[in-house]
């Protein structure tokens, strides 16, 4: 046996970029077709759902687990926290949860050393959960292999549409104009000075603030609109009201102080 | 002369109820009663159990969640321990017919036998009327009733929102914290925490 055979039969088997399961396909996708030493790089975690199947977002609602990424990373490699595209509300009353049917791509920015050797092998072990009516949990190790140079990374033009499009999804970090919460009576009314949206749902980034299956009442004001959110059972107020507004189906990043009832318990 | 003043005191006190949702119900208020027949035909009424603790346990033994917990044992031996005390400890199933989890009273009890269940009954609330006046979101979803009607625990049967069942050690067990200081006489120092789990096929 050559030395070269030996070493491929002594080395542990990288994992596949690709793990396809019953119901949930996930993978593994570098946005840059090779590494340069101290440039961060974004790497993708795809899931693809079959008919009727979703996984979740960062907070999942009323029922569900957000899917977690563990990195197995190199020395001095670092991976950021998951970007998570704007969420869909599964309704199922009285209740609702949210997260993504059909494909998505959860993004993730890993920070490289200034000195890296070559290729890299970057790692993760994945779990979600997967529902329709029933709930399963899922899970995928997974690894990628990239050589590393001195040239600027170049997008692997196989994926640039997906990541593209992925970015489209991202929930916007500017509002559309100015934002204001405030706390009334049963809920928090967030008022938005732009032009009126025709359909509007804030997403909770924590999930024991907001009645997730509760209708949001939307309505037009003078130089703006007015969401009214239900607050769930036995909720505190916190300080601030963070998660994303969708508007006519566009989602922005919303951190904005709750302005607290006034002493006289009026909904204002 | 007594009707509209009394009217202006319920005005009164209405404005001063705290933010809250249309389902559910809040810790520190009175648990809405209800009568339900288990698996078995008997129906047992919330009321009838005045004086003693409470624990009210949405289940769904095909949900992962639930899984976790009945496969390590978890739920049994809390089951068995805190009915051994003198508690009542209703499993509650709210799927609707023709939804994932909703069987017949044999299959239920063959599924008891199976797990060795040790609660006091498996009560079926198929038209999910109990479900909604707790405002059960999911499997598991945990909620403690002290001796005087009152709700003193909703959440979570842990912090650990898992199905992993290697992840049972090490988890704080909210009701098992919950139950210990109501029987020691207590104010339960932690009464609420975020359910997790499958959601309630109502």
């Amino acid at each position: 046996m050559s030395a070269a055979l030996l070493l491929l039969a002594l080395a542990p088997a990288l994992p596949p970029s690709t793990v396809r399961g019953v119901n949930v396909t996930a993978s593994l996708i570098p946005e840059q077709a090779w590494i340069r030493p101290g440039r961060s790089l974004v790497i993708g975690l795809r899931l693809q759902m079959a008919p009727e199947w979703h996984t979740y977002w960062k907070n999942p609602g009323d029922s569900g687990l957000p899917t977690r990424i563990r990195w197995t990373l190199p020395q001095g490699f670092e991976a950021g926290p998951i970007a998570w595209p704007t969420p869909e509300r599964f309704a199922t009353n009285p209740l609702a949860s949210y997260g993504y049917d059909q494909d998505v791509m959860l993004l993730s920015e890993v920070r490289t050393p200034a000195q890296v050797g070559s290729p890299v092998v970057i790692a993760a072990r994945v779990d979600w959960l997967e529902c329709k009516d029933v709930c399963r949990p899922g899970k995928a190790e997974l690894a990628v292999q990239l050589e590393v140079t001195g040239n600027d990374p170049l997008p692997d033009p196989r994926w640039a549409k997906a990541f593209a499009d992925t970015r489209a999804r991202l929930p916007r970090s500017r509002p559309p104009g100015s934002l204001a919460a405030s706390a009334g009576a049963g809920g928090i009314t967030l008022r938005g000075a732009a032009p009126a949206a025709r359909d509007a749902y804030f997403f909770p980034a924590r999930p024991d603030l907001v009645e997730h299956g509760a209708a949001q009442a939307l309505t037009p004001e003078a130089g703006g609109f007015r969401l009214r959110i239900p607050m769930a059972a036995n909720a505190k107020l916190p300080d601030s009201l963070e998660g994303v507004l969708v508007a006519d189906g566009v989602g922005f990043e919303v951190a904005v102080p709750i302005r607290p009832r006034d002493s006289k318990g009026g909904a204002r | 002369m007594r009707r509209p003043f009394l009217s202006l005191m319920a005005l009164a006190a209405l404005a001063l109820v705290p933010a809250r949702a249309r389902g559910g119900v809040v810790v520190g208020e009175a648990a809405p009663d209800f009568t339900l027949q288990d698996s078995k035909g008997a129906k047992h009424a919330l009321s009838s159990y005045k004086g003693k603790l409470v624990v009210l346990e949405w289940v769904n033994y095909e949900c992962p969640f639930v899984k976790r917990h009945y496969d390590t044992g978890n739920m049994q031996r809390l089951q068995r321990t805190y009915t051994g005390k003198g508690l009542v400890w209703l499993s509650v199933n709210s799927s609707a017919p023709g939804k994932q989890g909703h069987f017949a009273p044999d299959v239920v009890e063959a599924m008891l036998k199976e797990r060795k269940a040790a609660a006091s009954a498996y009560l079926l609330d198929s038209d999910g009327t109990v479900g909604r006046a707790y405002g059960a979101k999911t499997t598991p979803h945990m909620f403690v009733i002290d001796a005087s009607g009152e709700l003193i625990y909703a959440g979570g049967i842990d912090d650990k929102p898992s199905t992993d069942s290697t992840d049972v050690p090490g988890p704080k067990s909210y009701v098992q914290a919950a139950l210990d200081e109501a029987l020691a006489g207590k104010t339960v120092s932690t009464p609420t925490s975020t359910p997790y789990g499958c959601s309630v096929k109502y």
